[in-house]
């Protein structure tokens, strides 16, 4: 897949990516339809977020989870429609750091890594949880946390493990960081693809 | 008197060899007649299957048997007519019926050879189906048992090759072929109860019975009746008297790309066309062509597969096809309408049923179209590089090639170039050896630098387990290749208890050849070695000690190299292409405000310039002269900056010009600098 993207820190000046290196002008014109979907997709999201105040006019949330939520819901309908080769997903990822979007005004984009991504994070977490489920977790921030964990998120049974636990068992941010460091100290030098479900379970449940 | 025709005699052993040797020229391997021999079974079996549409109930089994002394491998059909066709038990009613070529005389043509008239959708009718059994047996004999369709009738042939060299044959009917079989094997083989027919190859010979055993032998089923397999569930069954299996379809060919077990497989199929325009006859019905970007497609399976009668007949190699790196994992199939399949198969097919003969119409026109087709595919996939890609690493390549060649000259003129400033080196020491551990003493890279070509061989591509405890590990060992962007190509994988003061097992190949499926780039070889138990044991593991559980790290280690490519200059600068409609600028040097790197960009829209961009010597060799030029006027510079007494000696004519600022001079200077540099670079 072609994707349009923004030059860094320069929203208005363009670029065509792709893993498989050679563009033709189909590819463009294709992508520049996908962008245009994207973009009024998430235009669409953040004026109803404003509406219903989650999000005020000058970028700030009111509640990070349900905003970022709200999003992941949106991005997750246009990835079922278009499919990101995984070889172009880290163009599309960072890329949507470049826009021009209230919902990122207030952070500092300059080096967001993957892990770091509120776009990628918000994506996978409406997937697969309800914002209930997540509401139970507390703040936005500890949820993204469990994503800054390389040895958590090698293996997603283990960040669904995690995301479970800190949804029954409620902590506060202070308090589940502990846990987390403990957890992904426990699988910092275990190949964990190795492991049966239950073997995983077990393995997480001595670290807690 | 009138004189008798003598009938011309033949070495029928010879002729068996003969045809053995035509088997091996087509199959190329060591089990060549284990692969020959299934074919040539289940093709005769799935010809005279009753159910043409469907090939409903069709089943065909093959046992490997012991009774006493004996051995046997018998091949056994069912929903087949079975031998059906006029009875016989003279050679004079043989050759009458022979002769007559009435159809379904499939046991009189069964007993003799090259006597077949078969359809275009039936596998084979040279009679090498034959042979092959009867050269499978040590004893060169066979029997063949059948209950047949059309008249309920039981029969029993013995057949053999006799001293005489002649391939004689005996059959026994109904009573006397049951109470034959009774003897030949001593009653624990019951005639058929259903129609079809059965094979007995009395003693295997040795390669047959490795096959069988060792699982080549449904492997080779697997990916030769793979086709049969996925639209007709047939059901081919090898028992080797100690597990017995059925044949699967190999996923990468299942019905749908989603369910192969591989990411991001790749698909295109292009249906219903006429391989060649003025002909309207000859179409194939399908060819579909898939793309494993990060999975190697297995050994057996690369290429495309040429289908007919519901078998592969052939597997045209993609690379061979398409003279394109990336290729080879394009894989795939063809089916071909019958008007096809019947030209290729009386036109084209090697007797053997292995090959198809391509410098003959029509397939030469059917190799051309899957050529075109490919070709399409890999462009749709961008496999193929653009010409800018090409341009971009033509100039690359050069700009590696010069920074390679002029960097001496940097060190003597005492520059400073990218990383300028103190840097404190990390001096990297070898590890210590930790007691349990990966051994890659042996990985031998064939030449100096990492630099690997094409045909080129790692040697040594394996691991050695060591574990200088006193206790035992169970250990998972994994050695692969892997490239830069992530691609693995898996050499061996195994798990292994792995015994207390081991050190003699080999996890890996002694020889890995660098061929055309990578591309070229950095890759690493590289092994680690995970635990597949809890234990209680603490070990030393890197810098600390940890207990070893089920999926511990236990070990790592990886090897760089690149492939078709030189290792990465570090040089001390950079050449870059600048394109500019500026007439002014042709070749410049700036430092980098954020890191003081030096970088020379060159104009490549210049008129000078753009006629030798894609030429990698030509564009080396100017941008060896300028920068010789360019990296004299540096230190010019810098001299000229500097006061008399701070200026060095290395070079006593230079700091006599600069002295003595007499301008007219550099030029000639420079001139001879760039004559100087360029003879030694032509040279």
């Amino acid at each position: 897949m072609v994707i349009k993207i923004r030059k860094r820190n320069c929203p208005n000046q363009y670029r065509y990516k792709s893993a498989k290196q050679v563009l033709t002008q189909k590819d463009i014109i294709f992508a520049e339809k996908q962008e245009l979907e994207l973009k009024k997709a998430l235009k669409k999201t953040e004026d109803k977020l404003i509406k219903d105040g989650s999000l005020s006019i000058d970028g700030r949330k009111k509640n990070p989870l349900k905003v970022w939520y709200a999003i992941g819901i949106t991005l997750n309908n246009y990835l079922n429609k278009y499919k990101v080769d995984k070889e172009d997903e880290s163009y599309f990822w960072r890329d949507l750091y470049e826009r021009d979007m209230l919902l990122h005004k207030s952070l500092h984009k300059k080096n967001i890594g993957e892990t770091r991504n509120d776009y990628k994070i918000a994506t996978f977490l409406s997937s697969k949880y309800s914002l209930k489920d997540l509401t139970a977790i507390g703040s936005w921030a500890l949820v993204r946390e469990v994503f800054s964990y390389r040895s958590i998120t090698q293996d997603m049974r283990l960040v669904d493990w995690v995301i479970k636990e800190l949804i029954n068992n409620s902590r506060s941010r202070n308090d589940a960081r502990p846990f987390l460091k403990n957890i992904a100290n426990r699988f910092k030098s275990i190949k964990t693809s190795i492991l049966t479900d239950k073997e995983l379970i077990i393995k997480s449940k001595q670290a807690n | 008197m009138r004189k008798i025709p003598i009938s011309q005699l033949t070495n029928k052993e010879r002729n068996i060899n003969a045809i053995l040797d035509g088997y091996q020229n087509v199959v190329c391997h060591r089990l060549y007649m284990a692969e020959a021999l299934q074919k040539d079974a289940i093709q005769n079996s799935w010809d005279a299957r009753i159910d043409k549409e469907n090939g409903k109930n069709w089943k065909c089994s093959f046992d490997l048997i012991r009774i006493g002394r004996k051995n046997f491998l018998t091949i056994t059909d069912e929903g087949t007519k079975g031998l059906i066709g006029t009875k016989f038990d003279t050679p004079e009613k043989v050759r009458d019926i022979l002769l007559s070529k009435r159809k379904d005389e499939d046991l009189a043509n069964f007993c003799n050879s090259d006597w077949s008239d078969k359809k275009w959708s039936e596998g084979g009718n040279r009679g090498r189906g034959k042979t092959i059994f009867l050269a499978a047996s040590k004893d060169k004999k066979i029997y063949f048992d059948s209950y047949r369709s059309s008249d309920k009738k039981y029969v029993l042939v013995s057949l053999y090759l006799d001293k005489d060299k002649e391939i004689k044959y005996i059959p026994y009917w109904n009573d006397e072929a049951r109470r034959k079989l009774a003897k030949i094997c001593d009653e624990t083989i019951s005639p058929l109860k259903k129609y079809g027919t059965r094979i007995l190859i009395l003693n295997p010979v040795s390669e047959i019975n490795e096959a069988v055993t060792q699982g080549d032998f449904l492997s080779y089923i697997n990916n030769t009746w793979w086709e049969i397999i996925k639209k007709y569930g047939a059901k081919i069954i090898v028992n080797n008297q100690f597990s017995k299996k059925i044949a699967t379809l190999p996923m990468w060919y299942e019905n749908n790309r989603k369910e192969i077990k591989a990411n991001n497989v790749e698909e295109k199929m292009y249906s219903s066309n006429f391989i060649d325009h003025n002909n309207k006859i000859n179409k194939i019905e399908r060819i579909v062509l898939r793309y494993s970007p990060k999975q190697d497609v297995s050994k057996q399976i690369k290429g495309i597969a040429i289908q007919r009668g519901g078998m592969t007949i052939e597997r045209l190699k993609t690379d061979d096809l398409v003279n394109e790196e990336n290729i080879s994992n394009i894989y795939g199939w063809v089916e071909m309408n019958k008007e096809l399949s019947n030209r290729m198969k009386n036109c084209c097919e090697g007797a053997e049923h292995f090959n198809f003969f391509w410098n003959k119409k029509p397939a030469r026109d059917l190799k051309s179209y899957i050529k075109s087709k490919i070709g399409e595919f890999a462009k749709d996939l961008k496999l193929i590089e653009s010409e800018n890609v090409k341009k971009n690493k033509i100039q690359k390549q050069a700009a590696n090639n010069a920074i390679k060649h002029l960097s001496p000259l940097f060190k003597k003129l005492n520059l400073t170039g990218s990383g300028k400033g103190k840097k404190t080196k990390t001096v990297k020491t070898r590890r210590p050896n930790e007691k349990l551990r990966l051994s890659i003493t042996n990985l031998k890279l064939p030449n100096e630098n990492s630099r690997i070509d094409y045909g080129q061989k790692i040697k040594g591509a394996y691991v050695v387990p060591i574990n200088e405890y006193k206790y035992d590990f169970f250990v998972l060992v994994k050695v692969w290749i892997e490239s830069d962007d992530g691609q693995e190509i898996i050499i061996e994988e195994r798990e292994l208890n792995l015994r207390g003061g081991e050190k003699d097992i080999k996890i890996g190949s002694d020889l890995f050849e660098i061929d055309r499926k990578l591309h070229a780039g950095g890759y690493s070889f590289r092994a680690h070695m995970h635990s597949l138990e809890d234990t209680d044991i603490e070990i030393q593991i890197g810098k600390n000690k940890k207990r070893v559980e089920k999926g511990t790290e236990l070990y790592n280690v990886s090897k760089k190299f690149y492939v078709e490519t030189d290792p990465p200059e570090v040089g001390p600068f950079d050449f870059q292409p600048y394109p500019s409609d500026n007439k002014r600028q042709l070749i410049w040097h700036v430092y980098s405000a954020v890191d003081d790197a030096l970088v020379f960009y060159y104009n490549n829209k210049h008129p000078k310039i753009k006629p030798i961009e894609n030429d990698i010597n030509l564009l080396t060799e100017y941008l060896v002269g300028q920068g010789t030029m360019l990296l004299y006027q540096i230190k010019i510079e810098s001299l000229l900056e500097s006061d008399n007494n701070t200026l060095d000696e290395f070079d006593p004519k230079l700091s006599e010009i600069v002295k003595s600022k007499n301008i007219e001079q550099i030029f000639p200077y420079l001139l001879e600098k760039y004559s100087e540099t360029i003879w030694d670079y032509l040279k």
